[in-house]
């Protein structure tokens, strides 16, 4: 079972939207995933309800998928680590846990009961500093235990670039065109140990609670009539999100 | 046994000595370093270029002895300056639009410019006129405008005929800067608008830009 914290001290940097493109990603390859929102806004606790409750114009909303599970965090460090157990003896592949903005002392129980920290970095000045915060947070969380002990990775994703930021990225000499400003924030990111993918800008990412884990929501879209590109549009997202997936593989080999 | 347990700690947990707080002084601190850091080596990159670029020479006058003996950190390129107190002080800038043009020279050479393969040329001139126009706004003394005067005088001489249609842009500038563009221009009194002035100079800043980025000439 892999077990992944999502950590950024800055709020709306992308959190709950990673877990939940990763949720899509491993329930579209078959995966058992539960996720636990840690965050006082339980947005991602709530997204079975935004789901539910979303009124589907036309495609026929499919069932939630038995293959997610959303819980909130145990009130004791005991029973989070007896919910991991449990978790893992009943054959759950993977776990993501959602945490709130800021540094604190039970975000860090999360990261050092996770394999993985994963730190959603929006490409923009406003941001960068930020993410390199969590970064140093970590650095300085590494330094807190015992030698020896086992530490998680820990890895910066992109999320929500623009196309200009993507050109610059992946395209030989394309840094060349961005303004100065955002050569330094984007190289500064790039610096950090990071997944090697891009979240790309998408409406679909900000409509995450209303279609649901994006698998399901692409084949429901794709069969209504005039629900093509909104299909398009989601299936998109969803390879974006499995390359995402694929980045957390290579850095935990399942 | 659980793989699920958390390791003994030698030291407090970082996150208790700043319960939720985001801006604690120690992650500033920490990321004052990083920024000092990244100014570093942007100046030791402009350093070895700077026959070539004339941005590192606005840069550097960010950081001059007054500054810092104001009490003042040094800026990254275009940003407001920010004293100690952690209070911004924006400078008061004049805005000015102005026609960005280019002697047509100038554009031919940009297919030279490396990763520009697949764009079109509106679409470079674009990004290096937003580019040159952020090197003009930080511009705060004389000093700046040095390495463009030359370059912005040959712009005034060009014919209309031999320049790109042009394209209207909002630079701002500050108004000693201004002052100095009149000065170097050899219109003291001001007699020309804002515009052609600025313009002139916004040039000269994209030429110099895109000289910089044309691969040198490796000597035979």
């Amino acid at each position: 079972m892999q077990v992944i914290t999502i950590v950024q001290t800055k709020g709306g940097s992308g959190k709950t939207t990673t877990a939940m493109l990763i949720a899509s990603a491993a329930l579209h390859a078959g995966r058992r995933i539960t996720l636990i929102d840690g965050d006082v806004n339980a947005q991602l606790g709530r997204w079975r309800d935004s789901f539910d409750l979303a009124a589907w114009d036309g495609p026929k909303k499919p069932a939630w998928p038995e293959g997610l599970s959303i819980l909130v965090p145990p009130n004791s460090l005991q029973g989070l680590l007896a919910r991991l157990e449990a978790e893992e003896a009943a054959g759950t592949d993977l776990v993501v846990l959602d945490t709130r903005p800021g540094t604190h002392a039970d975000t860090e129980d999360f990261c050092l009961l996770s394999d993985l920290v994963l730190i959603p970095a929006r490409p923009v000045y406003a941001e960068w500093e930020m993410t390199h915060r969590a970064v140093l947070w970590m650095d300085d969380l590494k330094a807190s235990i015992a030698e020896g002990e086992r530490f998680p990775e820990v890895r910066v994703l992109v999320i929500d670039a623009g196309p200009k930021i993507i050109d610059a990225a992946t395209r030989e000499g394309g840094m060349s065109l961005l303004p100065k400003r955002d050569q330094d924030v984007l190289m500064e990111i790039l610096r950090l140990d990071h997944l090697d993918v891009i979240v790309p800008h998408s409406k679909i990412l900000e409509q995450l609670g209303f279609h649901g884990p994006l698998g399901p929501a692409a084949a429901e879209n794709a069969k209504a009539p005039g629900g093509r590109l909104m299909a398009e549009a989601i299936t998109r997202q969803l390879e974006v999100a499995e390359l995402v997936l694929a980045g957390i593989d290579e850095v935990l080999p399942r | 046994m659980s793989r699920f347990k958390l390791p003994p700690r030698v030291a407090p947990s970082p996150a208790a000595g700043e319960p939720g707080m985001q801006n604690a002084a120690a992650r500033l601190r920490s990321s004052r370093e990083a920024q000092d850091r990244l100014l570093a080596e942007q100046r030791a990159r402009d350093g070895e270029t700077t026959a070539a670029v004339d941005a590192s020479q606005v840069r550097t006058s960010s950081s001059a002895p007054e500054d810092t003996a104001a009490g003042r950190v040094p800026s990254l390129e275009g940003e407001a300056l920010v004293e100690r107190s952690g209070k911004s002080r924006k400078e008061k800038k004049d805005k000015i639009v102005v026609m960005f043009r280019l002697p047509k020279k100038q554009v031919a050479r940009l297919s030279s410019v490396p990763g520009v393969a697949g764009l079109s040329d509106a679409y470079v001139l674009k990004a290096f006129a937003k580019e040159g126009r952020a090197v003009l706004r930080a511009i705060t003394s004389a000093n700046d405008l040095a390495l463009l005067v030359t370059t912005a005088k040959s712009f005034r001489a060009t014919a209309v005929s031999e320049m790109t249609l042009g394209e209207a842009m909002t630079v701002y500038i500050q108004p000693v800067a201004l002052d100095a563009m009149y000065v170097a221009l050899e219109d003291p009194l001001m007699v020309l608008p804002k515009a052609t002035i600025v313009g002139a100079f916004l040039a000269a800043t994209v030429i110099r830009l895109i000289e910089a980025r044309l691969p040198k000439k490796v000597p035979s």
